[in-house]
């Protein structure tokens, strides 16, 4: 259902202006745009979602990549549409469904996650993908500029600020629209194409079953680099061969298997 | 009261309902649409039961409202009911902020802004306010405060506004406050428009009446096949412009009165498995909400039936009359 008449009694249960998500859009961003929309400030809508369903004090203890299933239910209600849709604005369903769990947790996509956006996503469309919320994307698939984490005032910029206006900058007020752009080198892209494929096959394909076959890959490559003894990582960081043990494939994020198959420079073809 | 038949074989009445375009609704949606496309302000009144907020919601509901999730909304008329109890400017705002939606609590210094940019983005074109006699000084100034930071920079947005009261005894409320010398009464009633501030929109008359009866009977016409309440249309004017219920000697109905005594009416007569009512079970209907109105009623026994203290009815049944 595209609108709201007045005679509907969700018109009394949403917001002054409600929003819908936009496709592949993250749910911060979701957010963001509702506070727009509604001419509140920035961390309006975030904060009375919290404070319904009894957390009051949610910053810093939430990350917007797993949030609080709860949420979706009042946020559901409030935009009127079905939860399955803002479900859609996370990679919930997907990790539930890779690891075999109901809810999932955020360390088992991303465990060191900060936020950073693409300044044309934004200005465009006022848009957050959802992809910014993986792990080893220093780039914007759509536009190929680096994501940006920090203004020109030095400030380091936050998802939610009560003190800003959405899409801004919290110290300057300086609009994200507008934060400068620096073009993508070429072999990042080269390489996030490849970090985005192996993310499109565990999110449209993963399964636990897929997991432990990547895993037991990942074991046999390094069994057979065992020679070289080192393998360097996404992160510029080396791992030892002989660390990597398939027995505790379980305790392993997707940003963890992602970087160590693009490193060992695996392709989905390697797993039939 | 009426006893229901336990061997009936007829479902049990249904009462229905249906929003009539009476004569008094045209008269006073004539008013409310003026002040809602020429953006002018009106205090309107009737008496309690006249139909008033029926009107309004009807109005709202035709005025083509909204609300389009890519985040665009058009509320071109905004109606609330007044807050009671001596209500603060804030209890106002949050009526009106209400009417838009669930908007999360904000201090009250921050509401009154957010609720001129809300109105503007909305696209409000027309306040109405029911039950405005519940208005004060307090809430009424912070409607003129609102308008005008509407009327202002940025937005220039000009906004009708219909106050609408009940009133007895052809005193119309909000016009002692509305006419006082203080300088943001006087800004207040300048704003008002010029030809018709304060408006009385009157109830029915026995014409009028004749009109609106084909509602009812077209209503229950499922229920009660061959009911005709027209030829009834004279005795039920005058027994609903009896003093005990038309106070004011106004010699008009309410559509309330009127409902009431045609809904009790064809109730008494499905119950006694009647297809028509006749003049026997309208003399019951007004000596019911008239002559015995108030009387105390014992409850007792079986719950199914009812009995009042007061005479047995023994009059003569009213004449039929040819009307319509």
């Amino acid at each position: 259902m595209q609108r709201v008449s007045i005679d509907d009694p969700a018109w009394r249960t949403t917001f002054p202006h409600p929003v819908k998500p936009l496709e592949d859009e993250w749910l911060a961003g979701l957010l963001l745009r509702c506070d727009e929309a509604n001419d509140w400030g920035s961390g309006f809508t975030i904060s009375y979602l919290f404070h319904s369903i009894g957390r009051d004090n949610w910053k810093g203890e939430v990350n917007f990549i797993m949030p609080p299933t709860s949420i979706f239910e009042k946020l559901s209600q409030l935009l009127a549409i079905p939860k399955s849709a803002l479900l859609a604005t996370t990679y919930q369903p997907e990790l539930a469904r890779i690891c075999g769990v109901s809810i999932p947790h955020t360390i088992q996509l991303n465990p060191s996650f900060w936020f950073r956006f693409c300044p044309e996503c934004v200005s465009q469309d006022r848009m957050l993908q959802r992809t910014l919320t993986l792990a080893h994307m220093n780039n914007c698939p759509k536009h190929q500029i680096a994501l940006v984490r920090t203004c020109q005032c030095g400030m380091h910029q936050t998802l939610f600020s009560r003190k800003a206006q959405p899409f801004t900058c919290p110290a300057c007020g300086m609009r994200w629209a507008q934060f400068p752009r620096s073009p993508a080198l070429q072999k990042h892209i080269v390489m996030e194409q490849k970090i985005l494929l192996w993310y499109k096959i565990f999110f449209t394909q993963g399964t636990p079953t897929l997991l432990a076959s990547v895993v037991t890959l990942i074991g046999r490559k390094f069994r057979e680099r065992n020679k070289l003894g080192r393998i360097s990582r996404l992160s510029g960081k080396t791992i030892k061969a002989e660390f990597f043990s398939p027995y505790y494939r379980t305790n392993f994020s997707l940003a963890y298997l992602v970087d160590l198959l693009v490193s060992l420079d695996l392709s989905p073809n390697d797993l039939i | 009261m009426y006893t229901t038949n336990p061997e009936s074989p007829r479902p049990p009445f249904e009462i229905l309902r249906a929003y009539i375009e009476t004569p008094f609704e045209k008269r006073y949606l004539a008013y409310l649409r003026y002040a809602w496309q020429e953006r002018s302000w009106h205090v309107i009144s009737a008496v309690p039961g006249s139909g008033k907020s029926l009107g309004i919601d009807e109005l709202v509901w035709k005025s083509g409202a909204y609300k389009d999730k890519t985040g665009i909304t058009y509320l071109p008329v905004l109606a609330i009911r007044s807050p009671k109890n001596n209500a603060r400017a804030q209890d106002l705002g949050i009526a009106l902020s209400s009417a838009m939606g669930v908007v999360p609590t904000m201090p009250w210094n921050r509401l009154r802004f957010w609720l001129v940019q809300a109105m503007a983005s909305l696209q409000v074109e027309c306040i109405i306010v029911d039950d405005a006699h519940d208005l004060n000084r307090l809430t009424l100034g912070f409607l003129k405060e609102l308008t005008d930071n509407l009327a202002a920079l940025p937005y220039r947005r000009l906004v009708g506004l219909g106050l609408v009261t009940a009133h007895s005894n052809d005193l119309v409320p909000l016009i002692e406050i509305i006419k006082q010398p203080d300088e943001i009464w006087r800004q207040f009633y300048r704003r008002m428009d010029k030809e018709h501030p304060f408006c009385v929109v009157d109830g029915h008359t026995q014409a009028e009446i004749v009109e609106i009866l084909p509602n009812f009977e077209e209503l229950y016409r499922s229920q009660l096949p061959d009911l005709r309440l027209r030829r009834w249309a004279n005795y039920i004017y005058e027994q609903l412009t009896n003093p005990i219920i038309d106070l004011d000697s106004s010699r008009r109905v309410t559509m309330d009165n009127l409902t009431k005594f045609v809904t009790s009416a064809v109730r008494r007569a499905y119950d006694r498995g009647e297809t028509d009512v006749n003049g026997q079970i309208l003399k019951e209907t007004a000596e019911l909400m008239i002559q015995h109105r108030d009387d105390l009623f014992h409850i007792d026994g079986d719950s199914t039936t009812f009995h009042i203290d007061g005479d047995p009815i023994n009059d003569e049944s009213p004449p039929e009359q040819a009307v319509g």
